[in-house]
């Protein structure tokens, strides 16, 4: 993201804290990205539509006390939408679910130069269930909403080498499991 | 079972799907109705502080007109004693 971006989301959100629907143009902006964030962690449309209005209604009431940190705005939009997420399992009590798309997967097994069928899938599927929750969110982030560490670290609430260090701990595990090699911010 | 479960989409959700649920004037309404309903809660508020306030304050003015200070009591009894004879 640019500089000059941030700094035009910042005059939105200046003129949001008098105006609310000056708060609309960053809802039209980023609604579809958090949209599908939420539905890879619930896959329920209904579901996902009221987190999605839950996590702008939480944003607006609170752009109050918007502080810049070093990270885009989207960020901040990111970490609510997960605390949003995070809240729901924890009244509802139930197993989390991610939901992931097959275009992606097939994207991300073809860059590591591995061929697509559907054992693959099913075998990467089996690997993913037994992954701490900690680790898919931070897989999620990085290799379906390409975020940087820095962005993860934040949403997430952790530092930026425990970001970095779940990645690649569940990185090392996929190698070891399907003997892959990939290459990965120059570490194979 | 594993400990989160996984499912695998076959089709992407489409962007005219996610564009049904968008909706911005809602969100504004319900902003609307949080900001309506704090305000109400924040004038109900002061408006219980003042009444306790002006109940605790008319209490203690009840009080202090009903108040005998017990110095005075004492002062009162000492200056009725007479004072003893002198042998």
């Amino acid at each position: 993201m640019s500089e000059a971006e941030i700094r035009q989301e910042y005059s939105i959100l200046d003129r949001s804290k008098k105006n609310p629907q000056a708060f609309g143009e960053l809802y039209e902006k980023y609604f579809d990205r958090i949209f599908n964030f939420i539905y890879r962690q619930t896959d329920d449309e209904e579901l996902t539509a009221d987190l999605c209005s839950q996590t702008f209604l939480i944003a607006l009431k609170n752009v109050d006390r918007y502080q810049f940190r070093g990270v885009p705005f989207s960020a901040w939009l990111y970490k609510i939408a997960s605390n949003e997420v995070n809240k729901h399992y924890r009244k509802q009590k139930h197993t989390k679910v991610f939901s992931i798309e097959e275009v992606r997967i097939r994207e991300l097994i073809e860059q590591a130069n591995e061929e697509y069928d559907e054992e693959i899938i099913h075998r990467l599927m089996n690997f993913l269930k037994e992954l701490p929750t900690e680790m898919l969110q931070v897989l999620e982030l990085r290799f379906f909403e390409d975020k940087d560490f820095k962005e993860i670290a934040f949403i997430l609430e952790i530092t930026e080498s425990g970001a970095k260090m779940r990645t690649y701990r569940a990185l090392d595990r996929l190698r070891k499991s399907f003997n892959l090699r990939i290459k990965y911010d120059g570490k194979e | 079972m594993g400990r989160n479960e996984i499912r695998l989409r076959r089709q992407k959700i489409s962007a005219g799907r996610i564009a049904q649920h968008r909706n911005y004037g809602d969100i504004m309404a319900r902003h609307e109705r949080d900001v309506k309903l704090k305000r109400i809660t924040r004038i109900f508020i002061y408006f219980i502080l003042i009444a306790i306030i002006t109940i605790v304050f008319f209490f203690v003015r009840r009080w202090e007109k009903n108040y005998v200070p017990k110095g005075k009591e004492v002062t009162a009894f000492v200056n009725d004693v007479k004072a003893p004879l002198k042998h």
